[in-house]
């Protein structure tokens, strides 16, 4: 009986201790993540080897996004990621993704009460957006030409746009 | 009494540390090889969680064919201030090895429904499941409901093959995917010709697979390949032809040509890379190295990229998909990184990555990136893979834009149990330091000078725990649970938690 709590460890053990062969060739290393899009448009044929379904390349690049596009990112950090590398985001996206979201979801700022109405304190004139009177493109309205690729000329009421 | 339990209690722990020894020591198997560093087979779930598997043996057919069969339904529980659960199922079919006369046919099938209980983030058309696979040449592609976005159907890869069939030529028809330009998905063909083992040449034609059904675009395009397999080096030529149906003006072009050189020798193989593209009138190139040491377990990635000429005024940025994503500005970003393997069981890397652009402009930031990890490599147990990350960005601020600060800590553990069963457990902590406008605005009225340029410093938590579990070799089960926390929501008055469940049930044929 006193043995007991011995051997249920050791069935433990062996079991956790199972050997097991791996089938990745010897260069799927801690490394192969960032080395593997090179080595795959150096000869995508040896990769289709082992992955004739692709489904490894469309499983990470076109179905689950990765473990880093948290609900921050998505929300708020993923324009400051894009500023700063677009090559990385171009890994998985090109640039209708982009757009065919920011058709339709906003900027938070877009959000708040006013934004689109001169009426209220939450006018995006003066607020958000900044005209100078000469350069739309370097103007502190570049926030707006993100998705505004040109000074609109008129408002949504149909008035001319300052 | 006391004394005589704790002394029976240390004689039994002294009997299991002895066991627990004798036993670790006599077995050397690892779950992978230790000494090269190869990570377990499940590795890949802390990059993503997707839990599609491959078939791997197939049921013959006919004489000298192939099937492979595989049904896959992904069921996503998340919940936080509110609830969404999406549900998919792929199905996936592979015919090949079919002959027909001297060559061999192949058949591709992949297909994805989707289903979203919320596929609207508030008041925003925001779609959940909004990603790769939905791409399609038509928004109402077969059973999608076009009135409430609840749900999809995508055929994401189906294609014919036919190898061989007529003598030194490969034929690929349907929605493919063309390696020649960063595996861009058409509906089309693709034409290879190999009259020597030293040369050959694609010819390839079809609509681009995208978010929007209206691209009114085709893309037409050659490239040839020079593989020497003797010296270890390729030579790649493209160019693609992007036609808008307006045609004029709006046609574009993307031309590539690229160089690899595989080297292998005691004790060093390395792949040296070099490459060249014309983006409309942009000039964007890429060179680097990527070497292995073996007998000093160091490992050598070296990379440089940029942009040498701008686009001046894109005419049309969507014909090619390219052209919108390029620099503003003329620039150059390269780095590197070293990994040193110390004994089998532990590796350290360093890395470095830097941006440079030769104007200042709203899309073009400079930075700094500094990120390492270290590796433990059986150490914890002989089954275990376990790493420490850091990864830190710095943007200086400018004249004109405020800088921006990033690090992300954490790390990644992988147990292999036996063939059957493998768990992943994974932290990351970031931390973003921004102003709300990326841009030094002042003289804004109501107070939005103080909210334009407000400092957040926010943090997001992510853990994660799962695991897969293959009872038999047709099937294989996975199941994760993630936590994520962002002082984002926090701030917000939202709620900063989201919990989500997700299970993945593959059945292989």
């Amino acid at each position: 009986m006193k043995k007991l709590p011995i051997l249920i460890i050791f069935l433990l053990v062996v079991s956790v201790a199972y050997a097991v062969d791996s089938t990745k060739p010897t260069y799927h290393n801690t490394n192969w993540i960032e080395q593997h899009g090179q080595a795959a448009k150096a000869n995508e044929a040896e990769c289709l080897t082992c992955h004739e379904e692709r489904n490894e390349c469309i499983s990470c690049h076109e179905d689950t996004p990765p473990r880093n596009h948290t609900a921050t990112f998505v929300n708020r950090t993923h324009g400051m990621q894009a500023r700063i590398d677009k090559t990385y985001c171009q890994t998985c996206h090109r640039q209708d993704y982009c757009d065919s979201c920011h058709e339709n979801a906003f900027p938070l700022s877009h959000t708040r009460a006013g934004f689109g109405d001169i009426n209220s304190a939450g006018f995006h004139c003066q607020t958000s957006c900044q005209l100078p009177s000469s350069n739309w493109r370097s103007t502190p309205a570049q926030n707006c030409i993100v998705c505004h690729r040109t000074r609109p000329t008129t408002t949504k009421s149909g008035l001319q746009h300052p | 009494m006391k004394n005589s339990l704790k002394s029976v209690l240390n004689v039994e722990l002294f009997y299991v540390f002895i066991v627990t020894f004798l036993f670790l020591t006599c077995v050397n198997a690892y779950a992978y090889k230790g000494d090269e560093f190869i990570t377990p087979d499940s590795w890949n779930r802390h990059v993503t969680s997707n839990g599609v598997r491959s078939s791997i043996n197939g049921i013959s057919f006919g004489e000298t064919g192939l099937l492979k069969m595989s049904y896959t339904t992904r069921a996503k529980l998340r919940f936080s201030d509110e609830m969404d659960w999406p549900i998919y199922q792929y199905a996936r079919l592979r015919l090949s090895g079919v002959q027909v006369g001297q060559g061999e046919f192949v058949l591709n099938l992949n297909v994805r429904g989707a289903y979203d209980n919320a596929p609207t983030i508030g008041d925003r058309n925001y779609h959940r499941f909004y990603d790769g696979l939905y791409a399609s040449r038509s928004y109402n592609e077969f059973t999608r409901s076009a009135e409430n976005l609840d749900g999809d159907f995508r055929i994401y890869q189906g294609n014919m093959e036919f190898k061989n069939v007529i003598p030194i030529t490969d034929i690929s028809l349907g929605r493919i995917y063309l390696a020649q330009i960063d595996g861009y998905k058409i509906d089309g063909a693709n034409i290879k010709v190999t009259p020597s083992q030293y040369f050959n040449m694609n010819v390839y034609y079809g609509l681009p697979v995208s978010y929007y059904s209206n691209l009114k675009t085709q893309v037409a395009g050659t490239n040839i390949e020079i593989p020497v397999e003797s010296s270890g080096t390729r030579i790649k030529l493209a160019y693609s032809y992007f036609m808008h149906d307006d045609g004029g003006n709006l046609n574009t072009h993307v031309a590539r040509a690229r160089l690899d050189q595989a080297l292998s020798f005691n004790p060093m193989a390395a792949n040296i890379y070099a490459e060249a593209d014309l983006i409309g009138k942009a000039v964007v190139y890429e060179a680097g190295i990527d070497s292995d040491i073996h007998a000093s377990k160091t490992g050598i990635s070296l990379y440089v990229n940029g942009q040498a000429t701008i686009n001046n005024d894109p005419i049309n940025t969507y014909v090619s998909l390219y052209e919108g994503l390029l620099g503003s500005s003329e620039y150059i970003m390269g780095g590197g990184k070293i990994t040193q393997g110390i004994v089998d069981k532990l590796l350290i890397g360093v890395g470095y990555e830097g941006r440079f652009n030769f104007k200042t402009l709203y899309g073009d930031r400079n930075y700094h990136r500094v990120f390492g990890n270290i590796d433990l490599v059986g150490l914890i147990h002989r089954n275990n893979y376990l790493s420490l990350i850091v990864d830190y960005y710095n943007v200086p601020e400018t004249k004109y834009q405020n800088g921006i600060s990033q690090v992300v800590g954490g790390f990644r553990m992988t147990q292999v149990f036996t063939e059957q069963l493998e768990a992943w457990l994974g932290v990351n902590v970031q931390n973003y330091q921004y102003r709300n406008s990326p841009i030094r605005m002042n003289g804004m009225i109501n107070n939005f000078d103080f909210i334009n340029q407000r400092v957040n410093n926010e943090n997001t938590t992510l853990a994660y725990i799962g695991a897969i579990y293959k009872p038999v070799e047709w099937c294989a089960l996975q199941l994760e649970y993630v936590f994520e926390y962002a002082d984002l929501f926090k701030n917000a008055d939202l709620q900063p938690d989201v919990h989500t469940v997700e299970m993945w049930v593959n059945f292989l044929w």
